[in-house]
């Protein structure tokens, strides 16, 4: 087996200073490897994008590592100096965003934009460069990319944006790719195609896909693996053939029965909300569990059940 | 006032639960709490406060008669016996500071107060009833008088019709008072544009659909929901105003349209001063300039606080003049 | 067509506002009969002077009879001095012209630098700084300003003249410097605003997703600086331009500390000698300035914004 593109260590982030500072990440672990699709799975507030914002340095000023280490390709990345941040965003590991309306700048064209994300790293010149962005466009599915290159984000379709953003992401061709939500402003049909060219780019350039999301049906359909957050914690994690066909954590369960099916009652994804007070030490999906017990007073860590790890006192 | 266009970006309405959306101002009682609790707020009311303080309370003060021309005590720089000294003529500059403060603040209010009036009016009615001739006829009217220079009109208003008192019908309008109106006039403009955004947001809410289903007439739907919604992000622009409408009339003085003689202001004593300025009597031209400096300060701290509290998201606005 | 439109609403104001000033000097209190011939005048030569003059007709005829006579002679002449009106303001305009310029330029040399680095250093000290100094700015009384400046850099340092314009026939450096003072007077209120503004632009744009984006795909901080600007610069186009009308207003009383002789003495001496037709045209002139800056603005702003130039 091949050594990791990304390994996440016991990471943890905070948000604040002082007294005023929040973990929002408690000890992540997880690992993707070249050419693999790992997705995080969870509902809003869960720490997934925190985690990937981590990982691309760009917390901003108030978010830090405080726990734990990360490492890409098996260097250690928890702290770099801020020069090093740029060698490693776009060049090591790209990131495409949710929204593909506001993520490209309304002022430049979009081939523009292309060649400033060539041009950054390894510099081919300009002639060069742009001829590359017309390849990349039309790696990306785009017809006629002379054409579209000369436009400006404002004349282009959702999904037709954020297939250039995705151009964007793979064109100093990154060993890890992190898609956060790349779908979910687009339409069910457009979410398809993206979802189809995320795993051919994955498969052609053996770019490690870190997915995430809080559609299981989405998912379930690409990735190899899984790891479903609740409040900051990687609450289960395997294949996502084991977590479909056995998952072991009750919030996962919840999870999937939330997704409406033919000829089953829908069911709440679990009662109760995200703002509850968390208690120290307790497990935090205590108020919300069906299956509560003593036990859950203090809280399970991650252990292996059957082909994966759950973190659960009661999954057998 | 210029990003009106873009202004329009919906203030956070809370609909859900009631009809009327929760009024973000009601009284100013909260908000000026709050504005205390900024430092610049604070620095803001309390300049403000002073300066207000001082021109009600002008007569009850221990201070020389602001028109006696004490020709024994000439140019005397600032002292015991006149704290900030004495003017060409013998008069003490700081009764005149205090007595000028007056005119300043009263022009400069009142004129916001009539922008206020006319543009909160305008705008609000054109933003209920946008995509109708009423808006288009009173938006167009607005883009006519926003294409007028305000300072330059201004001088020239007053300078056509004179400095004296005018008979308006039964009215006697002193020169202060055109100014008011005048001034007052060309702030309506710039004042409806912002309302008309802000109505215009109001006016697609929910809340005010739901205040229709209930019958409520427009009129009522537009004074009590949503006046009192976009009053204010308007008060941040009426503050700022106030500072502006306070050069104006400083300006109008300085170069003899303004308060006349011998009515102490702010600029008909750099007026007199002007020549001082290249002499040693620094006093004389130093305090009022500094009068205007700083309440324009307190008004444009006041105003830069309430965004804070109010509206942090808002942009500031380009120059008003 | 944008443009054509854009350009014809502009001319369309320009009648209207005319139309309104042009009234305005007609209703005043004494009519300029009265003013020219003295209190001694007899009622049938001021009915004489009105005849003559047309102005016993109708204020719409009165106004189109104005502006029928404007391409042919210009402005006509003054009531009071006799001079051709356009020969006037052929001497005083370009002098006015000139210090706002001045004024522009030193404005956006402040203006746009200080709101970027105001902006780039969000509630750290270059922004804390900025923004103390562009309040003042905003607060200070323009003349006041004036009168300082003549005091500190004219009679103290002896650096620039006091008052007047160094004529050009005696180099173009002493020329300028004499406009230094004048032109800083009226720009210290745009800069601070206009700084404000740009501030403004700048830390809503930094807080843009495509920003982010920009940093990260690893672009040099140059060139993401270079996307904030390209971004904040359509709304600061505009507001730049309308400031630029307002100069003028500006400049008729910074003109008159400095005892220029612009527009500011054409205009103060027309109104002193209650010479309609000079104040007039003085005021016509500075406002079809003031639409043309606004109009000009506008063409800028739908060149170098794509999103409008295709809608």
């Amino acid at each position: 087996m091949t050594a990791p593109v990304l390994s996440l260590n016991d990471l943890s982030v905070a948000f604040g200073q002082g007294t005023a500072a929040r973990t929002v990440v408690h000890g992540v672990t997880l690992q993707v490897r070249a050419g693999e699709k790992l997705a995080i799975v969870g509902e809003s507030g869960s720490g997934k994008s925190v985690t990937a914002l981590a990982i691309m340095h760009l917390l901003g000023r108030s978010g830090r590592v405080v726990g734990g280490s990360m490492c890409l390709e098996g260097e250690d990345i928890t702290t770099i100096p801020e020069s090093a941040c740029r060698d490693l965003r776009g060049r090591r590991v790209a990131m495409i965003f949710q929204d593909p309306m506001t993520a490209l700048n309304p002022a430049f064209t979009i081939g523009r934009q292309l060649v400033d994300a060539i041009r950054s790293h390894d510099d081919p010149g300009s002639r060069a460069a742009w001829s590359e962005a017309e390849q990349l466009l039309g790696k990306v599915g785009i017809d006629d990319p002379g054409r579209r290159s000369a436009q400006y984000p404002h004349e282009l379709s959702g999904g037709m944006r954020q297939r250039v953003l995705i151009a964007m992401a793979i064109a100093c061709r990154p060993r890890l790719l992190i898609a956060d939500e790349p779908t979910t402003a687009l339409d069910v049909t457009v979410q398809a195609q993206v979802v189809a060219l995320l795993r051919d780019i994955s498969a052609t350039f053996g770019i490690a896909l870190l997915f995430i999301s809080h559609n299981l049906d989405l998912v379930a359909e690409f990735c190899d693996q899984i790891a479903v957050m609740y409040r900051g914690r990687i609450v289960e994690s395997g294949s996502t053939e084991a977590i479909f066909t056995s998952p072991r954590h009750p919030y996962t369960r919840l999870l999937l029965d939330s997704v409406p099916r033919p000829g089953r009652p829908l069911r709440a994804a679990a009662p109760g909300r995200l703002t509850g007070n968390r208690s120290e030490g307790v497990c935090d999906f205590l108020s919300r569990c069906p299956l509560a017990d003593t036990d859950c007073t203090l809280r399970p860590t991650l252990r292996g059940v059957g082909a994966h790890l759950s973190a659960c006192w009661r999954s057998a | 006032m210029l990003d009106a266009a873009r202004s329009t970006g919906s203030p956070p309405v809370t609909a859900g639960a009631g009809i009327r959306a929760v009024h973000r101002l009601s009284g100013l009682a909260g908000p000026m709490g709050r504005l205390a609790q900024t430092r610049i707020g604070l620095v803001g009311l309390v300049i403000v406060g002073f300066v207000v303080l001082a021109a009600l309370l002008a007569p009850w003060l221990p201070l020389h008669d602001p028109l006696d021309l004490m020709m024994e005590h000439r140019l005397e720089p600032p002292g015991l016996s006149f704290l900030l000294g004495t003017d060409e003529v013998g008069r003490d500059v700081l009764a005149r500071l205090v007595w000028g403060a007056r005119g300043s603040l009263m022009i400069g209010v009142l004129t916001v107060a009539i922008g206020l009036c006319g543009g909160l009016f305008i705008g609000i009615l054109s933003g209920y009833y946008s995509g109708t001739l009423v808006e288009t006829v009173l938006l167009g009217l607005m883009d006519i008088f926003a294409a007028i220079p305000l300072l330059v009109w201004a001088i020239a208003i007053v300078g056509i019709f004179g400095t004296g008192s005018v008979q308006l019908g039964p009215l006697v309008l002193p020169n202060e008072a055109k100014i008011i109106l005048l001034v007052g006039l060309l702030f309506i403009p710039g004042l409806a544009r912002v309302a008309h955004g802000l109505a215009l947001a109001e006016a697609r809410a929910d809340y005010v659909a739901a205040r229709r289903l209930q019958g409520a007439g427009s009129w009522s739907i537009m004074a009590s929901d949503i006046l009192p919604n976009i009053l204010s992000p308007i008060f941040v622009q009426a503050s700022v105003l106030i500072g502006i409408g306070i050069i104006i009339e400083a300006s109008l003085s300085f170069i003899g349209l303004g308060v006349q003689p011998p009515t102490p202001s702010w600029g008909g004593m750099l007026a007199d001063a002007r020549s001082l300025a290249f002499s040693d009597e620094w006093w004389v031209a130093t305090w009022p300039g500094l009068a205007i400096f700083l309440t324009v300060i307190g008004f444009n701290l006041v105003g830069d606080a309430l965004r804070t509290v109010l509206d942090p998201r808002r942009r500031d606005g380009g120059p008003a003049l | 067509m944008w443009f054509a439109s854009r350009i014809l609403s502009s001319l369309a104001v320009l009648v209207v506002v005319s139309a309104l000033l042009f009234a305005l000097t007609r209703l005043t209190p004494l009519s300029p009969a009265r003013i020219v011939l003295g209190t001694d005048a007899t009622v049938e030569q001021i009915h004489e002077f009105e005849r003559d003059r047309g102005l016993d007709r109708s204020l719409p005829a009165q106004y189109a009879a104005w502006v029928a006579q404007l391409p042919r002679s210009g402005f006509g002449t003054s009531y009071i001095t006799g001079r051709s009106i356009d020969v006037e303001l052929r001497e005083s305009l370009p002098v006015t012209v000139e210090l706002v310029l001045v004024t522009f330029l030193l404005t956006l040399a402040g203006a746009i630098p200080l709101g970027l680095i105001a902006g780039l250093t969000e509630d750290r000290w270059p922004d804390h700084l900025i923004r103390v100094l562009s309040l003042m700015a905003v607060s200070v009384p323009g003349f006041w300003l004036a009168l300082i400046l003549i005091r500190v850099f004219a009679v103290r340092l002896g650096w620039v003249p006091p008052i007047g314009i160094t004529p050009l026939a005696e180099g173009w450096h002493a020329h300028l410097a004499s406009l230094v003072l004048p032109a800083l007077s009226i720009a210290l209120y745009y800069i601070g605003a206009l700084s404000r503004l740009m501030r403004a632009s700048v830390i809503e744009i930094l807080g843009q997703d495509y920003v982010r984006t920009a940093h990260s795909l690893g672009l040099r901080r140059s060139l993401v600086a270079r996307y904030v600007v390209k971004n904040a610069l359509p709304p600061f186009v505009s507001v730049a331009g309308m400031s630029f009308g307002y100069m003028f207003g500006w400049a008729i009383i910074i003109e008159l500390v400095f005892n220029i002789p612009g527009l500011s003495r054409a205009l103060l001496t027309a109104i002193t000698q209650r010479d309609y037709p000079m104040i007039q045209a003085t005021v016509l002139v500075v406002t079809a300035m003031f639409i043309l800056s606004n109009l000009a603005a506008d063409l800028i702003q739908q060149l170098i914004n794509p999103r409008l130039r295709h809608a």
